[in-house]
């Protein structure tokens, strides 16, 4: 199959699923980039350096909120990231447009039937 | 490939101001240097973050239009503008102020083939991004030039995208004579895939680069 449609239907989600990932603790990178691919069965393998221009994006819009932690003895500082009150509003507008697009989609992929 | 290098390709390519560039190159700096403690490999941090130029379009991709605004004005104002200006001054300096100029093939102090080759050596290391290797075989005020960041802009400048490099112009050399120092002068232009540059270097008698112009 072609990868770019694949990335161009990805990439339309990337902001909902980070946002939903960063729903319930703050997380870094790393976290998010593992839990994506573990909680998605492997569909969402992203690369570091695809995520981290979406975080700086999503951080410049207030939807999250990054946050460096102190150096722990040998620990290098990591860059935490968690959701804002308006990242919380957007992830459940971003929700309700996600299920309307489905749905929509759903419909018309199974109209022949 | 060094952590700093890498950073350096990425954040280099980047449109947006100053401070911004500071905060990315941190977290990408923090990012490279967890991977190293945890036991990677330059090649596998860079096969896992992705290439430098695609990072950097991503980021591009993500950046809003005040801030590739407040970039363009930062390159014109504070890159391109100082670094037109101490290169176009140094080349300047040696060659429309100093009171003779020569043939090299009658100067005592420098050997035409050395220009020659000297000139092709510093085009290869600009080619291959070698800032150090620049540094290296350069005058000590060549320093404040001979970065990513500056040249990278300094390019872009003239060309966003040159492409690859395909030939090697003929080099024209001469010796200029300026207070009593004797400098070796050698121009070239060069072929690339998209452009044509002409360069301009001046040598010191140790045969340091102590001027650089490109147009």
């Amino acid at each position: 199959m072609n990868d770019r449609y694949e990335r161009q239907m990805k990439k339309g989600v990337f902001d909902m699923l980070v946002l939903k990932l960063l729903e319930s603790e703050a997380k870094y990178g790393y976290q998010i980039i593992q839990e994506m691919r573990e909680r998605s069965g492997e569909t969402f393998l992203l690369k570091d350096g695809t995520l981290y221009p979406v975080l700086y994006r999503l951080e410049e819009e207030a939807l999250i909120a990054g946050r460096w932690s102190g150096t722990n003895g040998r620990q290098t500082s990591r860059k935490y990231y968690e959701i804002t009150e308006e990242g919380r509003r957007a992830l459940f507008e971003l929700n309700e447009v996600w299920k309307r697009i489905s749905n929509g989609v759903e419909k018309i992929m199974e109209g022949d039937k | 490939m060094t952590a700093k290098k890498y950073v350096n390709a990425i954040v280099g390519k980047i449109q947006c101001g100053a401070d911004k560039k500071q905060e990315i190159r941190k977290q990408l700096t923090a990012e490279v240097n967890a991977g190293l403690r945890k036991g990677e490999s330059m090649d596998e941090i860079v096969r896992r973050m992705g290439p430098a130029k695609e990072i950097a379009a991503g980021y591009n991709e993500n950046m809003d239009e005040q801030d590739k605004k407040r970039y363009r004005r930062h390159r014109i104002f504070a890159v391109i503008i100082p670094t037109v200006i101490i290169v176009a001054s140094m080349a300047y300096y040696m060659i429309f102020q100093v009171p003779r100029r020569g043939d090299i093939e009658n100067s005592k102090y420098f050997d035409k083939a050395e220009v020659e080759n000297a000139v092709m050596e510093v085009v290869e290391l600009l080619d291959a991004e070698d800032y150090e290797g620049l540094k290296a075989i350069s005058v000590d005020e060549m320093g404040e030039v001979l970065n990513a960041e500056t040249m990278d802009d300094a390019k872009e400048g003239i060309s966003k995208d040159w492409g690859k490099r395909k030939q090697f112009g003929k080099v024209y050399t001469g010796e200029l004579v300026k207070g009593g120092s004797h400098y070796a002068v050698g121009e070239m232009a060069v072929t690339y895939e998209n452009i044509s540059v002409t360069y301009t270097f001046s040598y010191n008698q140790d045969m340091e680069l102590a001027g650089l112009y490109m147009k």
